[in-house]
């Protein structure tokens, strides 16, 4: 065999060589590839999760909105923002330098504070309390929590979230009385109304200012009523309502004396402006909704050409004027009903009312295609700059600033 | 020699006194009865004649409208100037306005209406009445089943108890309102008092649901104790099924009340664990041991578990699958307490999905 001979073999078998080796590389490389993938959905290489950053991990790992698990700001969000995708129990606007919003998480009782201006978010408490169903922020911090036990037993905490500490702090609290029907917290927070079992059958109303004992300023023989605070005049109650059902809604004095506000309307929602007497109140009947402003006690209600309820209502702040969220659609039926049982969900825009004058006008209808939130429990903030509200559907947390 | 004329006469006078009497007495009656009559229309204490003044209704509920008619016996009010007044003000004034149309007050409040009219002769005729609404309303509720923080009403399923509560506000002339310890209440059922349930300060009311697809009507007056003030309520409870629902239940957020399945569902996971609530239900919880529930899942049968017999798990090996889930509800007790619904629900296979993995929603 010659060495020119030779030398072609070892050629060709280094060629053999290098595309077998060649060969082998893309065949792991493929696989690297797939165990990679595969090891990120499961979480592997991601960075471990930190209880004791501003955000929590809890937050962190669930949210996925834009700027979600930052703490740092994010600049001017869009009009309608969508703060978080995981359920919230509850939102409040508090008074500070600048305009800022406190929510409570609903799978950890956790308060978090975010800009609507700067985006940013912060979380202010790392106190547990799992599954909280209901809570209520008053606008100097203090807050309302309610949960409710596996065992199915409701009980409550109020406290106080700093929102000037620099790192999350404990939620400092005290406990509510359990089994309670029906909850408000005052505007500012300094007092809570709650309906309890009074024995024999009865219910007692009572009300509780911070560093105050109980006062019980009313009893009852009826638990089904929905309580909303008016600044000054104390509590509204409102028997809770039914589609095609009479209703009536009572203002509750200290003296426990009941006043009526509203009388015997079927599938009543009331919402009362703390600032003046004007009052916005809806009935649901005979398959349709109907909205009615009326300018102060006395005065004759205007039906307004807004087809929502009163709950989608929030005041401005401004006397006479709110903001409401109007459904783009409401399927003929008990609309009251179905919405409260979650059976159905709307896409709302954004309207202003005129309560003194009846007048309406369309503020927000969305981007063309986008999928609208169903608005509950919205609030505004004291310049009545922003509104903030509950998706019904997902029971996310949103912000609508009523300027573009 | 008889003197007829005497005799006459006499006859004459010894009829008199029979005569006189069988004349006198209707003749003081009149003279009693036309004074009496009249006191109506004449104020003895001003000297003017007084004017009759008539509600419609009879007994305005707050906020209510009211119109008043003037009449008089005794002068042709049409042809007279009348002035309406409302607590001394001046509200409307014409030739022969004989009707006035007001507002009623707020409950326990009290309006002075008063009329004067002058007479084409000049005379001054008046006439005052007052406008005190009262006012009442039944709120009630039933012991039936809904969930935790709902905010509608609890309404009168089968089996469940109806709790009523009378409000009634009646106020003295003064504007005093009277307290509810102090008014006498009637309760009616269907039209048939319940004087188990009636009795001064007896303000709330017990009784059972309406039956099957009825309604019942609950009734109240209430009273003062001298019988001068009074106000009605009704009100109609209708019987209603129970409302068998779905909810997605989630170890940290708990129940999702907010967001019923609906009769298809896709779930973006490979377990979904879904609880049944039945609105309405004669029961204390949605696990009361009264409630039965059976459960079916593509045709088969499926167990419930003892300690959570409204909950169920459903969940696929990876690949995608499709449960159609029956869940029938009955009653250990109350045969008429019975629902019935089906549910497509299809759970997406294939590991965490991108976004928020512990969503249970699409």
């Amino acid at each position: 065999m010659t060495n020119r001979t030779l030398s072609r073999i070892a050629l060709v078998f280094v060629c053999l060589m290098l595309l077998a080796l060649g060969g082998w590389y893309l065949f792991l490389s493929r696989g690297n590839t797939a165990t990679e993938n595969l090891g990120a959905a499961r979480g592997f290489g991601e960075s471990v999760p930190l209880f004791g950053d501003d955000t929590g991990s809890t937050y962190a790992n669930l949210s996925s909105a834009p700027g979600a698990g930052e703490s740092e700001a994010l600049g001017r969000p869009p009009q309608l923002w969508r703060v978080t995708a995981t359920p919230v129990a509850g939102a409040g606007f508090i008074t500070a330098s600048s305009t800022t919003l406190l929510f409570v998480e609903r799978s950890t009782g956790y308060v978090f504070s975010v800009s609507p201006e700067t985006s940013a978010v912060k979380r202010l408490t790392n106190t547990l309390f799992a599954r909280v169903y209901e809570a209520f922020v008053g606008s100097s911090g203090r807050s309302t929590m309610r949960f409710m036990s596996e065992s199915g037993v409701l009980s409550g905490v109020i406290g106080t979230a700093s929102s000037t500490q620099a790192s999350a702090n404990e939620f400092v609290h005290g406990d509510l009385p359990p089994h309670t029907k029906t909850l408000a917290l005052s505007p500012d927070g300094s007092e809570v109304f709650y309906l309890i079992p009074d024995g024999a059958g009865a219910f007692a109303g009572v009300r509780t200012k911070e560093g105050e004992a109980p006062k019980k300023v009313l009893s009852t023989f009826i638990s089904g009523w929905n309580a909303q605070w008016v600044k000054d005049d104390g509590v509204v109650l409102t028997e809770r309502p039914a589609s095609d059902i009479e209703s009536s809604s009572y203002v509750l004095a200290d003296d426990g004396v009941l006043t009526p506000l509203v009388r015997r309307v079927e599938g009543l929602s009331v919402r009362p402006d703390p600032e003046s007497g004007a009052l916005l109140f809806s009935s649901s009947a005979d398959g349709g909704v109907s909205l009615f402003a009326q300018a102060g006690s006395g005065s004759s209600p205007v039906r307004l050409p807004l087809s929502t309820i009163a709950d989608k209502c929030t005041w401005s702040g401004k006397a006479g004027i709110a903001f409401c969220a109007v459904p783009k659609s409401i399927a003929p039926g008990a609309f009251l009903d179905s919405w409260l049982r979650g059976v159905l969900h709307t896409e709302d825009t954004w309207w202003r009312v005129d309560a003194r004058t009846g007048g309406v006008e369309e503020l927000y209808t969305g981007d063309a295609g986008a999928t609208l939130p169903d608005v509950t429990n919205p609030n505004t903030d004291a310049t009545g700059s922003y509104i903030s509200f509950i998706d019904g559907k997902t029971l996310s947390l949103w912000i609508f600033r009523i300027q573009k | 020699m008889v003197n007829h004329d005497w005799v006459h006469r006499s006859y004459k006078s010894e009829k008199a006194p029979g005569m006189k009497r069988l004349f006198l007495i209707p003749f003081v009656a009149a003279s009693l009865l036309v004074p009496a009559v009249c006191a109506a229309q004449f104020n003895i204490f001003t000297g003017a004649f007084s004017i009759s003044l008539t509600l419609e209704p009879e007994r305005p509920q707050a906020y209510e409208a009211v119109t008043l008619r003037a009449s008089s016996l005794f002068t042709n009010l049409s042809s007279a100037n009348v002035s309406w007044y409302v607590n001394d003000s001046l509200a409307a004034s014409g030739e022969g306005l004989t009707t006035f149309r007001t507002v009623a007050g707020a409950p326990g409040t009290q309006t002075t209406i008063s009329v004067r009219a002058t007479s084409s002769l000049g005379g001054t005729l008046s006439g005052e009445t007052k406008i005190a609404p009262s006012d009442a309303e039944i709120v009630w509720e039933s012991t039936s089943l809904v969930p935790p923080f709902y905010k509608g009403r609890a309404l009168a399923g089968s089996g469940s108890i109806i709790r009523a509560e009378a409000f009634v506000r009646l106020a003295r002339e003064n504007g005093t309102p009277i307290p509810s310890k102090d008014i006498l209440y009637t309760w009616s059922k269907n039209g048939s008092p319940v004087s188990s349930a009636s009795g001064r300060g007896k303000s709330t009311f017990v009784t059972e649901a309406p039956l099957l697809s009825s309604a019942d009507v609950i009734s109240v007056r209430g009273a003062s104790l001298d019988g001068t003030l009074e106000a009605e309520a009704r009100t109609i409870i209708p019987a209603t099924d129970t409302v068998l629902l779905l909810y997605p239940e989630h170890s940290l957020f708990g129940a999702f009340f907010n967001a019923a399945i609906g009769k298809t569902f896709t779930a973006s996971n490979t377990e979904v664990l879904i609880s049944a609530f039945p609105y309405f239900a004669e029961a204390a919880a949605p696990d009361d041991k009264r409630i039965s529930y059976a459960w079916n899942v593509n045709g088969a049968p499926v167990a419930e578990d003892p300690a959570e017999p409204h909950k169920l798990i459903l969940g696929s090996s990876g690949d995608g699958v499709r449960a159609v889930v029956d869940l029938s509800l009955s009653h250990t007790t109350n045969w008429l307490e019975a629902a019935h619904g089906l549910w497509t629900i299809d759970l997406i296979p294939g590991g965490i999905p991108a976004g928020d993995p512990f969503s249970p929603f699409e």
